[in-house]
């Protein structure tokens, strides 16, 4: 017989034997294969109120709770003619934050999508503030408030102080379908609806320079509504592939302010009538605002190693809430002479996204990208002149050499990039890649109109062995631009009557540089090793430092290190037991210099004592240790899963200043996290499982800005008594689940 | 030469004709399958170690959905007709499947993606050319599983777990005391980043940071009256996306971060330090570093829309 004829022989006897023999029982497939539906009830219990812990998994009160759960499942055979799917998912129903996703479709013609996710977020507890929160939008002080000048002379206690927490809630809702009207062909859209409501925290502020402000924390009520629509038409085909996409986001607010009267009596500096009992001031809190976009995605396949990939994208930001009033002080309200320009913003910002990339394949040995970027955002928004009447302390003063007429700064923004990346297979197990980068980003009205950065990029990787993989990454990066003018943004700011009574013309020390300005050379090496002793044993190793080295900056940042080391051991000798470890060592400092001065008469005078020099040394260390055990035992009955977590962070600033000055050590900023997490489940029969769950976590934490300062503690200004989180939490839960066909 | 391939044709009939008999009397105890996948599952079956029969309840083995190409050729869509390992299979010392996507002998990464790309290669995955894990030679099946009922990189429980076992040091961000609620499952990488190649920096969905960070605190996006440059341009100039040691994410410690761009006359270029800590009596200590420090009276760092929100205060 032939080859020919022997591969027909096979063939047929192979066909013959597939239809007679690959028939699988049914009872073992469908226990591959059918759906699993579960529903799961039990009862957990959590051991103290924690807002910390319980700020996003919903576990902030103590007590019990019900632990609550859905996976329902219909699914088609695979072959079924017309497989519909119909999908049921509940989590968490007994927590604020629960989750109900149903989803249905025939798969290759329609789909259809609905979920509703519910986050309540806990951010703070035992607050305080001198003002009444019964009307959210407008808080009043008690009755018999005792106004004084400055803390020192209020009654700061309980109960004259009422007592607040800061909890959000997220209410999400969202629907989606997808249809497949012909092949390579498909419209899908998105709409999701998230409101937000609540309270933050946020000070009012009375005054009308950095010499004279008075200040109370409030309550401040969120009520939030976030409307996001998607609409996405897709073409796919081997060669060819685009979607077009329209996104749309409106965000609307329901409290566009908050007013609030000022517990403080007049004080120097301040107009008649600021103070207690006349004096109130308002907030403007987030306006309504809205972006829509159009965009266009495509690849192009040219040739089986040539393609192109691209998108570009408008869109545009709007907002336009009518503003408040200069004040909400009818008293110093009388003193306007030159009203508000305009009802409201009229804001609006064009964007134009570009992202395209060229990428080819020489061979099997060579493969190439090309790409260009473009992010530019075209500020439309009218400048215009406004007499602001600071802080509600002040009557307007619309004089010629006014401080207080300003212009507001639609900034326009362009960034672009060019960017080269080459890879070299050297041979089987070396390979190497570079990158060569230029961007360049303009920006109008501020202290320097261009910043160029050149960039190059070299990694290399090697296999040494079967067991044993090595890399190495270098990267260079320099940064410079155009002359920096620091008083740009503040000469275009003021009125030219104002600032040209003024020595020297700028508001921030002419050497100072911002850091995301200035000139800059970045350089950073990683290296790593991905080590697989034994085939049940891998070892991954990363080290990296990278710096930031702000050449030419005397004041500001000046130079910022992170280093890093980490390891991840994986342990895996069987299918049914896998163990890892890992540990993380993170350096991060930072150095920044200043130079203190006053202003006026002594400006001068101290801008020549190099004695009034100061410098922040940033030390941050963080180390993160952890493990992890699955096990499954009693022939898979009973699994098993640990997870522990040892998270340390420390921050130190070390102050350094001239012999004109007087510093002073600052304690170190501490935060040390131990979670510990053991699951545990048994199949009592075949429908049924026991669930357990124990979770202990401890966090404690030391900051000197919150730590034994209360609402009394600073002169001017009432605080909410806000300390570093400390809490000790144990949660507890027992479920069953039950197995349903 | 003639005689013998009639002699394996008649064979073949024969042998056809038997099946379809066979198949006829089909046994309602046993799962019939399309004769191309029943080939394949002869020996692929429920024993086997590699779980092949769970692909029955995914997506990919929908006949009825000719995207699949599951009805016209079966296995044989992803791994290559492999008519030689049909014959004689690898372990019986002949050949592996054409297409192998684990093992020894798997193929390329090149040819193992394009057999996923020869479908997947629209929408979300328009960038997948070029992009950071292709061009570092990822495999689809590095992060996804195409067989059992649950592939890690698509389940909500196990994506973090499964990104994060290269992104070591995102791991070990997500454990920084001030975090997005990675770590709390509120939150997964692919609700910001898309791995098959973003548009945006950092494989972004978004084509800016910003825009990315808006799609859920709408409320900063504006535009204001009295802008914060960096915060109009990006966030990250100032917060650190992953987590951070200091509070709301932000790269460095408030007052120092401010003061590294604000260096006016008085207050803004103070010296702080110790000295401005709470001393033995009330009230004491500096109002630019207790409580809020800057943000004590500069509420609206992101942009202020009131009229004398100058100094972000309003």
């Amino acid at each position: 017989m032939t080859t020919q004829g022997f591969q027909t022989f096979t063939m047929a006897g192979a066909l013959l034997l597939s239809t007679s023999v690959a028939a699988i029982e049914r009872e073992a497939f469908d226990q591959l294969t059918s759906a699993e539906n579960h529903v799961e009830i039990g009862l957990g219990w959590v051991s103290e109120d924690s807002a910390r812990f319980g700020r996003y998994n919903a576990l902030y009160d103590d007590g019990l709770f019900l632990v609550l759960g859905l996976d329902y499942l219909v699914q088609p055979r695979f072959d079924d003619p017309a497989p519909l799917r119909v999908e049921v998912t509940a989590r968490d129903l007994g927590l604020g934050n629960r989750h109900l996703l149903v989803r249905s479709g025939r798969q290759g013609r329609f789909g259809l999508e609905a979920d509703y996710r519910e986050r309540r977020a806990r951010r703070g507890d035992g607050l305080v503030t001198v003002y009444d929160s019964q009307n959210r939008a407008s808080l009043r002080l008690p009755e018999d408030w005792q106004a004084a000048p400055g803390t020192a002379g209020m009654n700061l206690q309980l109960p004259v102080l009422h007592e607040f927490s800061l909890v959000q809630r997220r209410r999400q809702g969202r629907v989606a379908a997808s249809v497949n009207p012909a092949e390579r062909w498909q419209v899908s859209a998105q709409a999701r609806q998230e409101d937000r409501d609540g309270t933050h925290l946020l000070a009012g502020l009375f005054g009308n320079t950095g010499g004279n402000p008075r200040a109370a924390f409030l309550p401040v009520p969120v009520d939030y509504r976030t409307r996001l629509v998607d609409l996405n038409l897709d073409y796919n085909d081997r060669r060819r592939q685009f979607r077009l996409a329209y996104h749309g986001s409106l965000f609307t607010n329901n409290e566009p302010g908050l007013a609030f009267e000022n517990p403080f009596s007049t004080i120097g500096g301040w107009a008649p009538g600021s103070g207690f009992p006349d004096g109130r001031g308002e907030l403007a809190l987030p306006p309504d605002n809205q972006f829509h976009q159009l965009s266009l995605a495509s690849g192009w396949q040219f040739s089986p190693n040539l393609r192109l990939v691209g998108q570009v994208a408008s869109g545009r930001m709007t907002q336009n809430e009518a503003f408040l009033p200069y004040t909400a002080n009818p008293l110093l309200a009388q003193s306007i002479v030159q009203p508000l320009p305009a009802d409201s913003l009229d804001g609006r910002i064009d964007t134009t996204s570009v992202h395209l990339r060229l990428s080819g394949r020489q061979s099997s040995q060579l493969s190439w990208n090309a790409s260009y970027r473009l992010d530019d955002r075209n500020n439309r928004t009218e400048l215009r002149e406004w007499v602001y009447i600071g802080g509600d302390s002040q009557l307007q003063d619309a004089g010629p050499a006014s401080s207080r007429r300003r212009y507001n700064l639609p900034q326009d923004y362009r960034h672009q990039r060019l960017r080269l990346d080459g890879q070299w297979r050297i041979d089987e197990r070396t390979r190497l890649a570079s990158a060569i980068q230029r961007s360049r980003t303009e920006r109008s009205l501020s202290a320097r109109d261009q910043v160029d950065e050149s960039l190059l990029e070299l990694s290399v990787r090697h296999r040494a062995s079967q067991r044993l993989q090595l890399g190495a990454q270098a990267l260079w990066a320099d940064r410079d631009g155009s002359e920096y003018d620091g008083a740009a943004g503040f000469l275009a700011s003021h009125d030219s009557g104002y600032t040209d009574t003024l020595a020297g013309q700028w508001a921030n020390i002419p050497s100072l540089r911002m850091y995301h300005l200035a000139d800059r050379r970045r350089q950073r090496l990683a290296l790593s090793a991905g080590l697989t002793p034994h085939e049940h044993w891998s070892l991954g190793l990363e080290a990296a430092h990278a710096s930031d080295d702000y050449r030419n900056t005397v004041i500001g940042l000046t130079e910022s290190q992170q280093q890093s080391l980490s390891g991840t051991l994986t342990w895996a000798p069987a299918r049914n037991l896998s163990a890892h470890l890992f540990y993380t060592w993170e350096r991060l400092s930072s150095d920044q210099s200043g130079f203190s001065f006053r202003g006026g008469p002594n400006r001068p005078v101290d801008l020549a004592n190099p004695e009034r020099a100061w410098e922040v040394d940033h030390r941050d260390r963080i180390d993160t240790l952890g493990a992890g055990l699955e096990r499954r035992l009693l022939d898979g009955r009973l699994q098993v899963q640990l997870d522990w977590v040892k998270a340390r962070a420390r921050a130190r600033q070390d102050v350094s200043s001239g012999s004109a000055l007087s510093t002073a050590p600052l304690p170190t900023v501490r935060n040390d996290l131990d979670s510990i997490m053991l699951r545990a489940s048994y199949r009592l029969s075949e429908p049924l499982s026991l669930h357990l769950r124990y979770w202990f976590e401890r966090f404690s934490s030391d900051d000197w800005a919150l730590d034994q300062v209360g609402p009394d503690q600073l002169a001017n200004i009432i605080l909410p008594g806000e300390s570093s989180p400390d809490y000790r939490v144990h949660v507890a839960s027992v479920s069953l689940r039950y197995r349903f066909d | 030469m003639i005689r013998a391939s009639r002699a394996g044709l008649l064979v073949t009939v024969f042998l056809l004709t038997a099946s379809i008999v066979l198949a006829v009397q089909a046994d309602p105890g046993k799962v019939q399958f399309p004769e191309h996948i029943a080939n394949c599952v002869r020996c692929h079956d429920a024993g086997s170690d590699y779980p092949v029969l769970e692909i029955f309840a995914t997506p990919h083995a929908v006949l009825a959905d000719p995207r699949t190409g599951a009805a016209e050729l079966g296995c044989a869509a992803c791994h290559g007709p492999s008519l030689d390992h049909a014959r004689l299979p690898a372990r019986a010392g002949g050949s592996e499947v054409e297409v192998a996507f684990h093992g020894d002998r798997k193929a390329s990464t090149q040819i193992r993606n394009q057999a996923c790309l020869s479908c997947h290669a629209g929408a979300d995955m328009i960038h997948w050319h070029g992009s950071a894990h292709d061009f570092d030679g990822l495999a689809c099946v590095d992060c996804h599983r195409v067989h059992p009922r649950q592939d890690p990189a698509l389940d909500p429980f196990q994506q973090v777990q499964a990104c994060t076992s290269c992104h070591q040091a995102q791991h070990a961000e997500f454990h920084r005391p001030f975090a997005h609620p990675v770590r709390d499952g509120q939150l997964l990488c692919t609700d910001c980043h898309n791995p098959h190649g973003g548009v945006g920096p950092s494989d972004l969905h978004a084509m800016t940071v910003n825009e990315s960070c808006y799609s859920c605190h709408a409320e900063k996006r504006g535009p204001f009256l009295w802008e914060h440059q960096p915060v109009r341009e990006d966030c990250s100039l100032c917060h650190q996306p992953h987590g951070s040691a200091h509070r709301d994410l932000l790269t460095q410690r408030t007052p120092f971060l401010c003061q590294q761009c604000h260096m006016g006359q008085f207050h803004p270029s103070t010296a702080l330090s110790g000295t401005g800590l709470p001393g033995d009596t009330r009230p004491s200590g500096s109002q630019s570093m207790l409580g809020r420090d800057c943000m004590n009276c500069h509420v609206q760092v992101h942009g202020s829309n009131h009229p004398a929100g100058v100094g972000q205060t309003r």
